[in-house]
């Protein structure tokens, strides 16, 4: 079942130029911006940012807000369904509600694993060229990454839900993810919530791994523990609404 | 058998009642047309049939109810409204995707392309479609997985007359192959040509239900919901030089219930039997008026669909 879901997903998405181009910006977004940093702290700092094992956490940490562009690709690919009605067309052919909005979630998913797989080759890339000596300590980084890819496509899929127009939901998801949710997050601090925010607990998993450079960022990070039940939590509810959604409302 | 049962289907959009307490069922092998004007709710009903839309209340249900609703309509043929394809691929991959989901073989593409006379354009993408080759392209998806039940829309929107024979043509031959097809339209001539029975729906309402030919008597059989007491009333189309002195003339003409004016004709309604072409052509002509059209319309659905819906 999982694969023949999949495998619509798959068929109407292969030859759409649009998936292909912004899937490629992705990955050479990835590798160009932490090349770029590498290159950059080799020239002016006195450490290798990039050296076994911090380099698992740090292109983790650089990559994050690339993830948007994931997140972009689940907006054009929910809305285009919604403006040329064909999500009420695979219901028509035989697909029920639920093994849409299953198929939609498997293809996150599997957007999910190619984005982690991407930051975790060039963190193993770049690693190789510090000549530092290979560590997987620190791995579990690459992980968050897995959960940072989830919940951030998870909105992204939720705003689709929502708002259906591709450019309306493009620019509520990119607000939120650069502006409205630190605002958020500034606000909610005075309350000490500011950790609770969608997408801020996720970012939080991953800070970068230099203490020095941290604690010039924020130095009162709460346990992993903590963000990481939040981003699974808000992950759970992201995909939750969303199949319920799809099952009850009118197509 | 029956294909499909719906027991008291109501739909609501806020205020609006779309669609209330609608019964009936759909013998098999029928090709059963579900007859109303504009925003009487038949493509409500087709959506939630098809489970695109949600009923506020009441239950539908295909054979016996046994079986997945989803699954069965992967054997069923559908085109609801407008076709709705993926712009960016082409027809062959468009409908690459509807066989997947039907999990039918991809070998059934090229039969149904040809059905539809679109082999030639399989491989041009479907924003370069016509109107009349998007609904082709719609309806050789809903033939792609040899449908034992078919559920049209609208079927001939959008195309051109021979168009519009052809797929007559196709729903006859589909019935003559024992195939219940279920017809949603607006066209009175189109639900007269091909059903075998038929539904008649008014502001969400269902006003008759029968087979074709017991609606065209003016009875309906009971338990449908419709019996009428009244005569039947039939149709009769004229048409002269002078419209107005026709029109002057015809009002004198005994027998004639009501009268309507079309661009170059004019249609009056009398009761059945009470008055014949020949009556009207004498009158006409012994009041100086020579017609140049006289058709009698056949004893038919859209003088008991008038009747109906007005």
């Amino acid at each position: 079942m999982l694969s023949y879901l999949l495998g619509i997903e798959i068929l109407k998405l292969k030859r759409n130029r649009s998936f292909w181009i912004l899937l490629v910006l992705f990955v050479l977004g990835v590798f160009g911006v932490n090349n770029l940093v590498r290159v950059a702290s080799d020239a002016n700092m006195p450490f290798k940012f990039f050296s076994f094992p911090e380099v698992w956490q740090n292109v983790v940490c650089m990559s994050r807000f690339l993830l948007v562009i994931p997140g972009l690709i689940v907006i054009m690919h929910t809305c285009a369904e919604h403006t040329y009605r064909t999500h009420r067309q695979n219901v028509i052919d035989g697909l029920s509600r639920g093994q849409y909005v299953t198929a939609k979630i498997l293809f996150i998913v599997a957007m999910a694993l190619f984005s982690t797989a991407v930051i975790f080759l060039t963190a193993l890339f770049l690693g190789w060229l510090s000549g530092s000596e290979i560590s997987f300590q620190g791995f579990r980084y690459v992980l968050y990454s897995f959960v940072q890819s989830l919940s951030c496509m998870g909105l992204a899929f939720l705003f689709a839900l929502l708002f259906k127009r591709s450019a309306v939901v493009t620019g509520i998801f990119f607000s939120y993810v650069f502006i409205f949710k630190n605002v958020l997050e500034h606000y909610l601090n005075k309350l000490g919530a500011g950790d609770f925010v969608p997408l801020i607990s996720s970012d939080n998993l991953t800070p970068i791994a230099n203490t020095f450079v941290r604690d010039l960022i924020r130095h009162d990070y709460k346990p992993e523990g903590l963000y990481l039940a939040l981003s699974l939590l808000y992950i759970i509810l992201f995909y939750s609404f969303c199949y319920y959604r799809y099952k009850k409302q009118d197509l | 058998m029956n294909v499909l049962t719906l027991s008291g289907i109501t739909k609501r959009y806020k205020s609006v009642t779309a669609l209330s307490d609608v019964s009936f069922s759909v013998p098999e092998g029928s090709v059963f047309g579900i007859l109303g004007p504009n925003g009487s709710g038949k493509t409500t009903l087709l959506g939630i049939v098809t489970d695109v839309l949600k009923a506020s209340a009441g239950s539908y249900r295909f054979f016996d109810g046994s079986l997945p609703a989803h699954d069965l309509r992967k054997e069923m043929g559908v085109l609801l409204e407008t076709p709705n394809f993926y712009p960016y691929l082409s027809a062959r991959q468009n409908l690459e995707v509807a066989a997947k989901i039907k999990r039918c073989d991809f070998s059934n593409i090229d039969a149904a392309l040809r059905k539809v006379d679109l082999f030639d354009r399989q491989h041009s993408s479907f924003k370069t479609f016509s109107l009349g080759m998007k609904q082709r392209l719609a309806i050789a998806s809903a033939l792609l997985n040899h449908p034992g039940v078919i559920i049209l829309d609208e079927p001939t929107n959008g195309l051109d007359p021979e168009g519009i024979s052809e797929i007559r043509q196709l729903i006859k031959q589909l019935s003559g192959e024992g195939k219940t097809v279920i017809l949603a339209s607006h066209l009175l001539d189109e639900v007269e040509k091909v059903c075998t029975h038929v539904a008649v729906l008014k502001k969400g309402k269902l006003l008759a239900c029968g087979d074709v030919g017991g609606a065209l008597s003016g009875v309906l059989p009971s338990g449908n919901g419709f019996a009428s007491a009244e005569k039947p009333t039939a149709l009769m189309e004229v048409g002269a030089g002078n419209a107005e002195a026709l029109a002057n003339v015809l009002k004198t003409l005994p027998g004639v219930l009501e009268m309507s004016r079309s661009d170059n004709a004019i249609t009056i309604r009398h009761y059945e039997g009470e008055l014949t072409a020949e009556q009207v052509n004498g009158h006409c002509f012994a009041n100086g008026v020579i017609l140049n059209k006289l058709t009698v319309k056949n004893k038919n659905l859209e003088s008991k669909f008038l009747e109906l819906t007005k």
